[in-house]
């Protein structure tokens, strides 16, 4: 049986930006016990020529029934690839890179911004609005 | 501060063709984008000589004076000895893609300041069993494999 081949990819943290938040003030007090709902999205923006990925990763977060927007965040994560312009699309126009780095990139930028929300929303109504654990393969792809 | 102006200098800029005028430019643009990348690099004309495999050290004068008339070939030398873009063509348009996802709290989150205080009181206290220890080696390497 033939050996899978294993390709190093070798990438490196760059930068971390909070781009925008803002907080909706709810319309009556939140209570105590609180579950909250969050929906994340993640943004590839790659530039090939100078090897950088950029993952904007935006968290929207709403009351348990999620009726009411309580806020949002978006952040930024921007990485370093090596010979990122290798894994070029050139039909589709897409940067496809191997499944496990793209976990890898957004298990890093999720935990970022899990950390940009904390420190951001400490001591507001949103205080204990932690991101949970989030399985970063199963977001649902969507192109633009 | 009094502005010189003469007609004959007026009547000069009038008669430049916009097709000459843009020509004059790139040339200028493409001397100044080798110059900076020869300063970012921290080359020399000689340096830039040896690595474009040339004999002649007047030719790099005369391609960063902005008066030379660059050939398809030059041009491509150039690009790959300074690792820079000089043509600008076949730069792929990359779509943006988006992922999606949507989750919740299990149960209510707690990180109210008196449990923190205690807990760092109390440093012997047991440790919850629904803790997740991290692996201090999980994100310390860079490098991740892909199999093909």
């Amino acid at each position: 049986m033939k050996k899978k081949q294993e390709i190093p990819v070798t990438f490196q943290i760059k930068a971390v930006e909070l781009i925008d938040y803002c907080l909706n003030v709810p319309s009556k007090p939140l209570p105590t016990e609180m579950v909250y709902q969050f929906d994340i999205s993640l943004e590839h923006r790659p530039d090939p020529e100078k090897n950088i990925f950029a993952v904007v990763c935006s968290v929207t977060i709403f009351n348990e029934t999620r009726e009411e927007l309580l806020g949002k965040l978006r952040s930024g994560c921007v990485y370093l690839i090596k010979d990122l312009g290798q894994y070029a699309n050139t039909s589709s126009k897409v940067i496809e890179l191997p499944e496990p780095i793209v976990t890898a990139l957004h298990s890093v930028s999720i935990s970022t911004t899990r950390g940009l929300m904390f420190s951001i929303f400490r001591g507001t109504f949103l205080h204990n609005a932690v991101l949970p654990i989030v399985d970063p393969t199963s977001f649902v792809m969507q192109n633009k | 501060m009094k502005i010189f102006s003469s007609k004959l200098i007026d009547d000069i800029l009038d008669s430049i063709e916009p097709v000459e005028q843009a020509k004059v430019d790139a040339k200028m643009l493409i001397a100044a984008k080798i110059a900076d990348a020869m300063k970012e690099k921290g080359w020399r004309k000689t340096d830039l000589l040896k690595a474009v495999k040339k004999e002649n050290p007047s030719i790099i004068t005369k391609w960063l004076s902005g008066t030379h008339n660059f050939t398809m070939d030059t041009l491509v030398e150039l690009e790959n000895a300074l690792g820079i873009n000089l043509l600008n063509i076949a730069k792929p348009e990359i779509q943006v893609v988006t992922y999606y996802q949507s989750v919740h709290q299990e149960s209510p989150t707690t990180c109210n300041d008196d449990f923190l205080v205690e807990l760092l009181k109390n440093p012997k206290r047991p440790v919850p069993t629904n803790s997740i220890h991290s692996n201090p080696k999980a994100f310390s390497s860079y490098k991740v494999f892909a199999q093909a």
